[in-house]
């Protein structure tokens, strides 16, 4: 109920008004039904009753009247669509910490390529450094290499 | 009403319970974060070096190449 009042909130600030159902056309000729406010408000119930159920341990017997996951409840509904997303990926998707862990982790693979890397480098250095002498030693040249 | 405190019990517990669950989501941020630093504080030490190296690597080439065309 509270999903619903909030859902009627978000129809007047973020909709613009109570847009009534209609039947538009698609970019390919499709018929395509629009909800219009009834979506928003379906949305925003869905929105409101998950948040509820999230905040409280739900139960409809429950006869306590607790104002906080109300109010939840009342702002999940306000929000719609985008506190749905957000409720969706807090259940399913990967949050801020297991995102972090991938970047760290991408990280240390790229630290750990860098250092093949670098090691293959220097044994290319060696080498050269080694072929180089002998050259000199064969052509009787002096050492004034710079590096 | 006995079911009353054992339903607001419940709900405290369950606060705690959601309490905990963000500080240990916190933690691991803040220790991933730290990795993080440390690995990219490595990464830039690295590639420095690696940079420095490929310079070097570079120069004696060319002077392996100059001193091939001395010897021929």
């Amino acid at each position: 109920m509270a999903g619903l009042i909030g859902g009627v909130a978000n129809v007047v600030v973020f909709g613009g008004g109570f847009r009534r159902p209609r039947t538009i056309e698609g970019q390919e000729g499709e018929t395509i039904y629009d909800p219009g406010f009834a979506g928003t408000m379906f949305v925003s119930g869905v929105a409101g009753f998950l948040a509820w159920s999230y905040s409280t341990n739900a139960s409809f017997s429950d006869q306590i009247v607790n104002v906080k996951p109300i109010a939840g409840a009342l702002v999940a509904g306000v929000a719609g669509s985008r506190a749905l997303a957000v409720l969706v990926a807090r259940q399913f998707g990967a949050g801020t910490t297991e995102q972090a862990e991938i970047a760290t982790e991408e990280l240390a693979t790229t630290l750990a390529n860098t250092r093949n890397e670098l090691n293959t480098v220097r044994e290319s250095e060696q080498s050269l450094r080694e072929e180089n002498q002998n050259l000199r030693d064969t052509l009787g040249t002096d050492d004034n290499s710079t590096v | 009403m006995p079911g009353v405190s054992e339903r607001t019990a419940a709900m405290d517990i369950d606060e705690h319970v959601r309490l905990a669950q963000e500080l240990a989501r916190d933690l691991r941020n803040t220790q991933n974060v730290r990795r993080a630093f440390e690995i990219s504080q490595r990464l830039a030490r690295v590639s420095r070096e690696l940079e420095e190296a490929t310079r070097i690597t570079a120069e004696l080439a060319k002077q392996d190449r100059d001193l091939r065309t001395a010897g021929s």
